[in-house]
């Protein structure tokens, strides 16, 4: 378990419940009282840090006067400090800061206070650390215990009696926003909310009511849906992906989202849809495979009691959100919902529900095609090899992050190295782009060569995004390669599989293009090799490659 | 207010969670084992408040270091 030091410029209580469930995840050690920063040393750079600081804390040691130049020396030094710290060490940093400004009517009433002045300031360099440096958060405590309110979060007895600034309430609720960005940290957000339809985005029964008889729109509780679905739009923006699970006539439930007025939800905004008379479950174990997503990314929300206990005994890892009976309640909660949370949202969030939405259709319509080659052929992919350059650098960086299922060594690159690869020759790394009757799929994969001798070409690494695999485009990627070790003139092409534990999908995948195990090899890291000849002789007989549009890559090399 | 001993007592057992806590605890008090050290004794004494809903004065609680004396001042209570 990694080591999380606790620091903070007052008393923290090390012993309040609610640092349980930090617990699970981190083994707490709490710093000596009021030295917040001596622990942000080198020594400890391997471990996680969470540090408090109440800036009365530290202007109550100094003496009174001067106090406003004071507090921007505070905050210049803590800043200072902050950065010192980041620029060594990757590892979490959460900082939590209240300024704990007290309210004056009459001072207030012309002009603003110190305080306030200074903690714009300070955010804004804060942000600017927070940009920089990938580990680092922070809190805003005051904004964290606004809704509880300065009077019962911070209790002045706890202060004078033991040096602590919070009341236990007060602490409870600073520990919990703590403990969910740490978690969040670890863990990502769920992907995937899957929805009832009846009473659910609207209200009424479609199939009893008809369209005229649902409630929806901006009035009553007609209002309370349609705020709810505009929640559910803006989740989508932010990358979750939305599926319906609904036991009605498809017929009636397209109705509504084609021809209802105040149908903010359309069709487009799905990912998939399962509206039939089947079980629940079944159906979202179905989409779970259809869209290549664990079970344990989704949410399920249902206004019946019966369809969530059904759901919750047969899929324990989704979670089943307990909605409560008053829906006035959905749209704030759906809002806040810390499951869906993410840190920031980037434009390939933004683009997910296309991805998916053509990944499903593709799994569809092969499940239903009657032989594989044929439904390949008809679906007319479009392949392409494109250089490095500055353009795409950062999503080939992302890809070797972010894929694990087919990906041959499973090297996490870095920028430079990749450039590195680049540099030696232009055709040794380059990104595979694929297009097809379901759209675009962008940038999905990416190959890295290095040559070993005159005579021998080393595949260091072969990946493919997990959302086009079964496509047979990785053939048509070591196609291409074979091509150019032939125009170089090499006689040998060296390839390696790394067991990553995650890329079984990969593990056959050179063996299928001829390869054979070289000496001396293993299993979890296997060597293998083909001479060049055997190889181009392999791939043309495999026929699949027919179904890409060969024109692209020919033109470029 | 009437205090149910065992429930004070599981309020020690979650707060010093590191200790043995005897299975009478009406002598029990600050310093008896190292947990209970003065700051444990303000972690209890919150975790006491949490639990009945009550708040102790800034005045009465250097006193309140004893199972016995933080019966007293409960027992004082409406």
């Amino acid at each position: 378990m990694k080591r999380l030091l606790i620091t903070c410029s007052s008393y923290l209580n090390p012993r309040h419940k609610a640092w349980e469930e930090m617990r699970e995840q981190y083994t707490l050690e709490f710093s000596e009282y009021g030295d917040i920063h001596s622990i942000w040393s080198d020594r400890n750079k391997d471990a996680c840090v969470l540090s408090i600081a109440f800036l009365d804390d530290l202007l109550d040691a100094q003496p009174k006067e001067e106090s406003s130049k004071l507090l921007s020396d505070c905050c210049q030094y803590l800043i200072d400090n902050l950065t010192r710290r980041c620029e060594k060490s990757g590892e979490l940093f959460i900082f939590g800061y209240s300024f704990s400004d007290t309210f004056d009517p009459i001072r207030g009433a012309k002009r603003f206070s110190q305080k306030w002045k200074e903690r714009i300031h300070f955010a804004e360099a804060l942000e600017t650390l927070c940009e920089r440096y990938k580990s680092f958060y922070v809190l805003d405590i005051d904004a964290c215990l606004e809704s509880l309110g300065t009077e019962r979060a911070f209790d002045v007895r706890n202060w004078y009696f033991a040096r602590t600034r919070l009341s236990s309430t007060g602490m409870e609720r600073l520990v919990n926003s703590v403990t969910k960005i740490a978690n969040r940290y670890q863990y990502p957000p769920r992907k995937v909310l899957v929805l009832d339809c009846d009473n659910t985005l609207w209200g009424g029964v479609v199939g009893e009511e008809g369209l005229a008889g649902l409630q929806l729109g901006t009035d009553g509780v007609g209002k309370v849906f349609f705020d709810f679905q505009k929640t559910l739009l803006r989740l989508k923006d932010e990358g979750v992906l939305l599926a319906l699970s609904s036991k009605n006539n498809i017929e009636d439930v397209w109705e509504v989202f084609d021809r209802h007025d105040s149908m903010l939800l359309k069709r487009k905004d799905l990912v998939a849809a399962k509206v039939d008379w089947n079980e629940k479950p079944k159906n979202i174990l179905s989409l779970s495979k259809e869209l290549d997503l664990n079970v344990n990314s989704f949410v399920f929300w249902d206004d019946s009691p019966i369809e969530r206990e059904k759901a919750r005994f047969a899929i324990p890892e989704m979670l089943t959100v307990e909605v409560p009976s008053e829906i006035h309640h959905w749209p704030a909660l759906l809002e806040t919902m810390f499951e869906f949370k993410r840190f920031y949202v980037t434009d390939d969030d933004r683009q997910k529900t296309a991805q998916y939405e053509a990944r499903y259709k593709f799994i569809e319509s092969k499940n239903k095609a009657a032989d594989e080659d044929s439904f390949l052929k008809s679906i007319t992919l479009k392949g392409e090899l494109i250089e490095l350059n500055q353009s795409n650098i950062a999503r080939a960086v992302q890809l070797c992050q972010k894929t694990n299922q087919f990906n041959l060594s499973t090297h996490r690159y870095a920028y430079e190295e990749l450039l590195e690869l680049a540099r030696h020759n232009r055709e040794f790394c380059v990104l595979a782009r694929l297009a097809d009757r379901f759209g675009d799929h962008g940038l999905v994969g990416l190959v890295c060569l290095r040559e070993l001798d005159l005579k021998t070409l080393v595949l260091e690494n072969l990946l493919l995004s997990c959302r086009v695999l079964g496509r047979k485009f990785e053939f048509w990627i070591m196609d291409k390669i074979i091509s150019l070790a032939i125009k170089r003139g090499y006689q040998q092409l060296c390839g390696v599989f790394v067991d990553s534990g995650k890329n079984a999908v990969s593990r056959g995948f050179l063996p299928a293009c001829g390869f054979v195990p070289v000496e001396r090899t293993t299993e979890s890291i296997k060597q293998l090799s083909i001479h060049i000849e055997n190889a181009h002789l392999f791939l043309r007989d495999l026929r699949p490659l027919d179904s890409f549009d060969r024109s692209i890559y020919d033109n470029q090399h | 207010m009437t205090i149910n001993i065992d429930e004070l007592r599981k309020i020690l057992k979650d707060v010093f969670r590191n200790s043995e806590i005897p299975e009478d605890i009406t002598n029990l008090k600050l310093n008896d084992f190292e947990e209970w050290d003065s700051l444990g004794n303000f972690a209890l004494l919150l975790a006491i408040e949490d639990r009945y809903k009550i708040k102790f004065d800034l005045s009465e609680m250097p006193n309140l270091n004893s199972v016995a004396s933080i019966l007293l001042s409960l027992d004082k209570r409406t």
